[in-house]
């Protein structure tokens, strides 16, 4: 890599986040980062020397071979029901892509790394639903926001790697006025202005790694993704004089909401990645996820309006909301644990690859992955419907790798595809109450995802 | 490397993410489930026939009709017909129909969609006994074999009159169920009867019971055949619900009474009772409210719901409901008032349904 090049990145580093400005988490830990990542069920937090570490283990960053261009596209299609009926919970689809630059600096080996996902029918989904409203909180909003984050790692020591950076998210506080006076039978008559003030403040939460190389053994690797969250406020005032036939009627109106959404617990992952055997790597990986922190997505909203009627005009105004009491959502923490192997097979001519001993030109590894994801919802059997099930995933993939294909590319150019089946199996709800609205139901599902990357590495 | 490449990537990942920044209109709220049990929006307009204005499903300003009783026209829910009963104030010739007298008939019409009814009333129950004191009002209408049970309220108690096909009625003799002067009911006069056919044939009564002062409670009694009645427990089966210091105060605190059973099941098959009733908190706002319970013929206590299920933040006053079970959803029938204007201060039969979300077929 030229020097120039390597000047520009954090330039374009920091070009890339200036124009992103609700980067969110987070698809990848749903699907999975890349193809790679996404055929082992996301077991390599000891075996991500690509861009994916930049979600699963930073550390691994500084093993690249070479720049590593990476470009690929996810789809997921969510099949998830109630009472056998699909709710038409979002497919999630987009961009993954990543840069990965090695490096040295004093004789000190280094990597930076980027890593985005770009869902490809908008950059964010938010709701306020009332906590008593049936819906699937894992996966029908949370997924469909943009992810971003930036890395560094460094090897100080032969057999240890060390790698961490940011992730952000956005967050908004905004608030809108409209002052004036309304004419009701005459509404282009009405003298209104209005002023909107809004912030979208940066919310940056920490990944960070660290791997161990064990000999000829592999690796192990740790990581930790801390905890963030949305956290969005809007305030709104309406003030002025409705003018009914000529009647004035002083008004005033003022509604606060606050919502919590997208939470991302923290969470440590532990992964083992065994690869004594050529060309065969074995993974595991078994992380801790603090669910039991999650905050309720339930708004608080508060609204009063206030008027002055003429006496003797019977105006009926309507009551405050009352303050909603909001249910701990009370989720409990899990252990998640994650397989993942993969064989390579190899044809042709040996050939020099840059960043890594010879190979033959044409590799086509081979790939496999299990994970399990308990529930962390506890049974809903009061007011609050957080809708989920236990999740298991199986997933496959293969890819296609040509060493040092054209003069300019002497790295290799890789072709990674996946597929990945989860099955929700039937968890059923049964209400305390019998005058409860929602009732008894019973949820499960399927989840079919699936993608390609491509990575250049020069 | 040159920089040429690094800056192609990032121009073409813009290029392509920047083609879509808006999100799918709103997704994940298909098929939710829904116990149909309120809360009850309002019919609007377009979902009532006959000529009907909604939310009222019966509006009529010279006899009143009132006290809604709804019952399946065939038995089958799935055919929409049925026969409505209602307490009307009689005209009399002469003078101006007064909506704050007793009710002194009970009429019955039909509606072939279930909501909607027609404009022929036919009069079924007019008061003739010494212990109905002139009055008979409040049915309350039920199957039990191949007849039409239907229980009305009077002065001296609840009476009930039997019919083979639910037009023409012959009383029983006397109150089915009077005044108690040994229990906690202290002599007051039932009124305002709701009858439930439970899954094994007998039947639970739940009424209303004046009292101390200003308040009513919702008593509760069993029968075999309809006619015996037994009062179960000691005490109210629903009575009005205590303050609890630093929370909001319920909407049944006050007031409880007009209670309309219907037996359901949860989508995982368990019986449930509920009981839908009238509700009124301190302040004097009226509501619908809905109690339940999974046993429906034991004794446990009724659970009230969260919420209100009708007429929350309105000024209408909803009193004297009943419900029709339908598949997918609930029809809900009240009394309150005709309408917000000064005119339209008389009692009529509003009609709502729940989920709020459901179409309604075209009337």
């Amino acid at each position: 890599m030229s020097k120039r090049a390597r000047s520009l990145l954090p330039a374009l580093a920091l070009a890339w986040l200036l124009a992103a400005p609700e980067a969110r988490a987070s698809a990848p830990g749903t699907y999975g980062m890349g193809s790679r990542a996404g055929a082992l069920s996301g077991a390599v937090t000891a075996d991500a020397a690509d861009f994916s570490g930049c979600f699963y283990n930073p550390a691994g960053l500084v093993s690249a071979p070479g720049l590593e261009l990476s470009l690929g596209y996810v789809y997921a299609d969510n099949r998830l029901r109630i009472n056998g009926k699909d709710n038409d919970v979002a497919d999630v689809h987009g961009l993954m892509a990543g840069i990965v630059a090695p490096g040295k600096i004093l004789s000190l080996p280094f990597a930076f790394g980027i890593a985005t996902y770009i869902p490809d029918d908008g950059l964010s989904r938010i709701r306020a639903l009332r906590q008593e409203t049936p819906r699937w909180e894992l996966y029908n909003d949370r997924p469909t926001i943009l992810f971003l984050s930036v890395h560094l790692a460094v090897r100080p020591l032969p057999w240890l790697e060390i790698g961490g950076g940011l992730a952000f998210l956005a967050a908004t506080r905004g608030r809108f006025g409209i002052r004036g006076e309304a004419d009701v039978l005459h509404p282009y008559d009405s003298q209104l202005s209005h002023e909107v003030d809004a912030d979208l403040t940066s919310i940056r939460y920490p990944i960070a790694g660290a791997r161990v190389k064990l000999g000829r053994l592999g690796y192990l690797g740790v990581a930790y993704r801390g905890q963030t969250k949305l956290d969005l406020s809007l305030q709104a005032n309406l003030e002025g004089i409705v003018d009914f036939a000529g009647v004035d009627v002083p008004l005033r109106y003022t509604l606060e909401t606050r919502t919590l959404d997208a939470f991302q617990p923290q969470q440590v992952v532990l992964g083992l990645s065994f690869q004594a055997v050529p060309r065969l790597r074995a993974n595991f990986d078994l992380g801790w996820v603090n669910w039991s922190a999650y905050e309720s997505p339930t708004p608080r909203t508060s609204a009063h309006l206030e008027a002055e009627p003429p006496p003797g005009v019977g105006v009926e105004l309507p009551e405050d909301p009352k303050p909603v009491v909001i249910v701990p959502p009370a989720f409990e923490d899990r252990f998640v644990p994650r397989l993942g192997v993969e064989y390579v097979l190899a044809f042709g001519a040996e050939r020099r690859v840059s960043g890594r001993p010879p190979a033959k030109a044409v590799e086509i590894p081979l790939r496999a992955g299990y994970a399990y994801e308990r529930s962390p919802v506890p049974p809903q059997e009061g007011p609050t419907n957080f809708v989920d099930a236990d999740r298991h995933t199986i997933s496959l993939g293969a890819g296609l790798v040509l060493n040092a294909p054209f003069s300019v590319l002497r790295g290799a150019l890789r072709l990674d595809t996946h597929v990945a089946l989860s099955v929700l199996p039937e968890r059923i709800t049964q209400k305390a109450s019998p005058a409860d609205f929602v009732g008894d139901y019973r949820a499960d599902g399927t989840m079919i995802a699936g993608g390609a990357t491509l990575t250049a590495s020069f | 490397m040159r920089t040429g490449h690094a800056g192609s990537f990032f121009l073409a990942l813009a290029l392509l993410s920047g083609c879509a920044t808006l999100a799918d209109s709103e997704t994940g709220g298909e098929n939710l489930p829904n116990a149909a049990a309120g809360p009850f929006r309002a019919l609007r307009a377009g979902e009532l026939g006959n000529l009907r204005s909604a939310p009222n499903a019966l509006d009529d300003d010279e006899t009143f009709p009132r006290d809604p009783a709804v019952l399946d026209a065939d038995g089958d829910p799935a055919t929409p017909a049925v026969f409505g009963y209602f307490a009307i104030t009689p005209e009399v010739p002469g003078q101006d129909p007064d909506p704050a007298a007793p009710p002194g008939a009970i009429v019955r019409h039909g509606a072939e969609d279930g909501r909607s009814f027609d404009r022929a009333p036919l009069v079924v129950l007019t008061p003739d006994e010494p212990w109905e004191g002139g009055t008979v009002g409040a049915p309350s209408v039920v199957r039990v074999g191949g007849e039409v049970f239907l229980y009305y309220a009077a002065a001296g108690g609840i009476g009930l009159a039997r019919s083979p096909d639910g037009e023409v009625f012959t009383r029983v003799a006397g109150p089915v169920l009077g005044p108690d002067a040994a229990g906690w009911e202290e002599g007051a006069v039932p009124r305002s009867p709701g009858v439930v056919v439970l899954d094994d044939g007998s039947l639970r009564l739940f009424y209303e019971v004046p009292g101390p002062g200003d308040a009513a409670r919702i008593g509760e009694a069993r029968s075999d055949d309809g006619v015996t009645w037994t009062r179960v427990g000691d005490g109210p089966a629903l009575a009005p619900r205590a303050v609890v210091p630093g929370t909001e105060p319920p909407y049944d605190d006050a007031w409880v009474g007009a209670p309309a059973p219907v037996l359901v099941r949860s989508a995982e098959g368990r019986p449930i009772l509920r009981v839908y009733h009238a509700a009124r908190d301190s302040l004097g706002r009226a509501v619908v409210g809905l109690a339940a319970r999974f046993d429906p013929a034991g004794a446990s206590p009724l659970q009230p719901a969260a919420s209100p299920v009708f007429g929350s933040g309105s000024s209408a006053g909803p009193r004297e409901p009943c419900v029709l079970v339908r598949p997918g959803h609930t029809l809900l029938f009240t009394t309150q008032r005709a309408g917000r204007t000064k005119s339209a201060n008389y009692p009529a039969v509003a009609a709502g349904v729940a989920p709020a979300d459901v179409s309604l077929p075209a009337p």
